[in-house]
């Protein structure tokens, strides 16, 4: 199977996916030399078939100064099994973390899935996630992007058993001239999959952020339920958004649908939140909360978005107080 | 009941699919088939052009010659060999250019009246009676062969005349909004239009008038192996409205042809420019896919003065290939960019069609409605891109394109582009793909409708928010085009 494919490899090959990053040699040439390459780390969590882990498996990747990591995260749910993992991704100083996620979920496998990418804010972290979900498997994924100067994250979800249900929620917190692209490939292969994609934005200062969505329902995948939605607050005058989401049928049968917004907060819960006494800022802060804990509700587990609203939290009271 | 019984009335009454896809036995004069400079020497002699728009064609073919053809959009086709076809086709009869109705040739009069249209003004007022008559610009190949209600509309300032007329009597005017709003070097199909473009309308509306009546130009491709290169120049002074629709038509023929137009549109302060397509170019065999009309289009408007407005309404049915992009510039403060839009596919049909709005000025507003229903085997992509630079404050866009299904062999694509810089700005898409509802269908059929019937007055339906944007007149054709493009794909 390809999990075996990238047994050999650190990285998987341009073949098996659409990952630009691979062929490091010829994408970078004399500048690879600049960065010091360490061997792959790997971490695999690997379910037996009908094991249901009661304690979430915890993934810690650090950075280095001047490093450029190579690590390898291998998820293998088998029949049956449900787990959920935390990934957390800090470091200090100016690194390159260049991130490997092969994902596999068996025939009713469940997987809570939480992304927390915190790097330091000279840091170049690209990520690329392969899922495979068989049949009846369910999948919620949920990724935070904070830190980072340059981010791309290329989430490919392929959904070959029919029954599957994805969910993707996905939150961006970027200020200074961060970068963050994040593209999806959701692939519907097998009939009566649900596939769900919502991605939130709050860009300040110059960030500029970016959101590819593409649903791509193959001829076989009838009664296909796909949905994407982005949404994007701009906080300041410089920051910019490019957004496309894609819809790729090739079926008839199907109920597929994406919308986005990009704009300022609303003039009228302002006026209303101020009109009962708050500040402006209070009021700003409420909304944009209420915003942003939206995605993070679609987190099963109370105890995890609970610590990421505070994280979110904390990042919105420093922009907002700055104003 | 009574809008369902018309459609499928509509339907039987023109079954037969394709009704424009006669051939009128004419004498043709022809340039030499092929392509280089001799050939643009020969249109720009046969249309009496001044030597600067010679130099402009010149360059423009020059540019053409190290260009790339897009390939970014959806559709496939083989490469075209530019070289195999004749640039320049006029009937015989033309060649003096008659100026009185009465001495166009009956057999091209003839041609017109089949496809509906009459050239000769007591006709057109005889059917229209009580009605504001539409004044036409009857373009057959590369020449219009006729303008109707010119006078009228001269009396109100108005000037409504084929391009090269134009060319010849308005030079000022040509020279400054010609390729101010797409350069010759847009594109591959737009630079070979600048090179080649032939026939076409020019509207010139003076400040304050609004048009008394509808503008409209009908495109007609007869002759095989030519390509048509229309080229539409519409400028509207401060406060001026017009509202001006093309349609088109071809035969049925084996061999694909090229129509690679542009049209330009420019609205200054206050002024309003409706423009309107029927688009019903020869879409091809529909088993095999032979022939057909590659229709590359480049359309694009520039709303250069405060609250001006410019509102796009497409209906595509017809053509082997559809790629078109009309488009609104939005440079005025205040001014507003619509987009309305029905592309059907059917058979082999592919369609790459969208907009593109770019939010320049202040309080600037775009409105997109897109319908695509793709039917048989054919391939429909909305493709469209709204972009609000740094200083669009408080821009606002709404974009919804919805697709619709019909079979199991097509395919509905949405790409849409949203570029945001300016954090005042709200921008607003949605879209929806999906077939005709089993609960819809079944609604209709337990209320005594049949499938059939069920299926046009939901597809009607599902297009209606963009058909009722059409001038009165052509909305009725519209919907009888809706209907029989679909014919053969349903049940």
């Amino acid at each position: 199977m390809s999990l075996r494919v990238l047994d050999r490899n650190a990285l998987p090959t341009p073949k098996q996916e659409q990952w630009k990053y691979t062929n490091l040699q010829k994408a970078l040439g004399e500048d690879l030399l600049k960065v010091r390459p360490q061997a792959p780390e790997q971490i695999l969590v690997h379910k037996l078939a009908g094991e249901v882990s009661s304690e979430p498996d915890m993934v810690v990747w650090k950075g280095e100064n001047g490093i450029h990591h190579q690590p390898r995260l291998k998820i293998l749910l088998e029949d049956k099994a449900q787990a959920t993992v935390i990934e957390h991704h800090q470091g200090a100083g100016s690194y390159w973390k260049n991130m490997g996620t092969e994902i596999l979920l068996g025939a009713g496998a469940q997987l809570n899935y939480i992304r927390i990418q915190n790097e330091s804010i000279d840091a170049v972290h690209t990520d690329m996630v392969h899922i495979d979900m068989n049949r009846d498997a369910r999948l919620n994924f949920f990724s935070l992007n904070l830190g980072g100067k340059l981010m791309r994250h290329d989430v490919h979800t392929v959904i070959n058993g029919s029954g599957a249900q994805c969910q993707l929620n996905g939150v961006n917190l970027l200020r200074g001239s961060q970068h963050c692209d994040t593209t999806i490939l959701m692939e519907h292969v097998a009939p009566n999959s649900v596939s769900r994609q919502f991605y939130r934005s709050i860009l300040d200062d110059s960030a500029h952020g970016v959101f590819q969505g593409k649903v791509h329902v193959h001829k076989e995948a009838k009664k296909t339920d796909g949905y994407q939605l982005a949404n994007t607050i701009l906080l300041s005058q410089g920051a910019r958004m490019n957004t496309k989401p894609e819809l790729e049928i090739y079926a008839d049968d199907v109920k597929c649908s994406h919308g986005t917004t990009t704009g300022a907060l609303d003039e009228e819960p302002l006026f209303y939140l101020r009109s009962r006494g708050l500040s402006e800022a209070q009021a700003r802060l409420l909304l944009i909360q209420a915003f942003v804990d939206e995605v993070i509700d679609k987190i099963n587990d109370e105890t995890q978005s609970g610590q990421i609203k505070d994280l979110a939290e904390k990042w919105l009271k420093t922009q907002l107080e700055q104003k | 009941m009574a809008a369902t019984e018309e459609t499928i009335a509509k339907v039987d009454n023109l079954s037969g699919s394709y009704k424009a896809g006669f051939i009128t036995d004419i004498e043709s004069e022809k340039a030499p088939k092929g392509l280089n400079e001799d050939i643009i020497r020969f249109i720009s002699a046969k249309k009496s052009e001044p030597a600067w728009m010679l130099e402009k064609r010149l360059k423009a073919y020059r540019y053409w010659l190290g260009m790339e053809e897009p390939k970014w959009s959806k559709v496939e086709f083989p490469e075209i060999d530019y070289q195999d076809a004749y640039y320049y086709s006029a009937p015989k009869s033309m060649d003096n250019a008659p100026d009185n109705i009465n001495d166009v040739d009956p057999k091209l009069l003839e041609t017109y009246e089949k496809l509906g249209i009459p050239l000769r003004e007591q006709e057109i007022l005889a059917g229209v009676k009580n009605r504001t008559p539409v004044a036409v610009d009857a373009v057959f190949d590369s020449v219009s062969v006729a303008t109707t209600f010119k006078e009228e509309l001269k009396k109100y300032g108005v000037i409504f005349c084929p391009i090269s007329e134009a060319i010849r009597d308005y030079p000022e005017l040509i020279k400054k909004y010609m390729g101010s709003v797409v350069p010759y070097s847009d594109n591959k199909h737009a630079c070979l239009n600048s090179a080649v473009f032939t026939d076409g309308s020019f509207v010139y509306i003076p400040e304050g008038v609004r048009c008394p009546m509808e503008l409209s130009t009908y495109f007609r491709i007869n002759e095989m192996n030519t390509g048509q290169f229309e080229r539409t120049l519409i400028i509207a002074e401060k406060g001026a409205y017009v509202s001006y629709l093309e349609g088109c038509t071809a035969p049925m023929r084996d061999e694909r042809q090229l129509h690679a137009a542009i049209v330009e549109v420019i609205a200054h302060e206050d002024a309003e420019v409706k423009y309107s397509t029927v688009q019903n170019w020869y879409p091809g065999d529909f088993n095999t896919g032979a022939g057909g009309i590659y229709n590359f289009v480049t359309k694009r408007g520039l709303c250069e003065g405060r609250n001006s407005k410019i509102s796009w309404t497409q209906v595509e049915t017809g053509s082997a290939i559809t790629w078109k992009y009309p488009s609104c510039i939005l440079k005025g403060d205040g001014s507003q960019g619509e987009f309305y839009s029905v592309a059907i596919t059917n058979g082999c049909q592919q369609a790459d069609t969208g907009t593109k709005m770019i939010h320049i000025g202040k309080n600037t507003k775009s409105r997109i409605i897109s319908k695509g229903i793709s039917a048989g085997r054919s391939e429909n992509t909305y493709r469209g891109i709204v972009k609000v630079l740094a200083g669009a404050d408080n821009a606002k866009n709404f974009t919804v394109c919805d697709s619709l299904l019909i079979g199991e062999e097509c395919g509905a694509h949405t790409v849409p582009y949203v570029e945001s810089r300016n954090h005042t700005a709200t921008l607003g898409h949605e879209a929806t793909t999906s077939k005709i509802s089993e609960e819809q269908l079944f609604y209709c059929m337990q209320r005594g409708i049949s499938e059939e019937e069920a299926t046009a007055l939901i597809v009607n339906g599902f297009a209606r928010e963009v058909l009722q944007h059409l001038p009165m007149e052509f909305a009725v054709e519209a919907q009888k085009l809706v209907a029989i493009s679909l014919e053969g794909s349903v049940g």
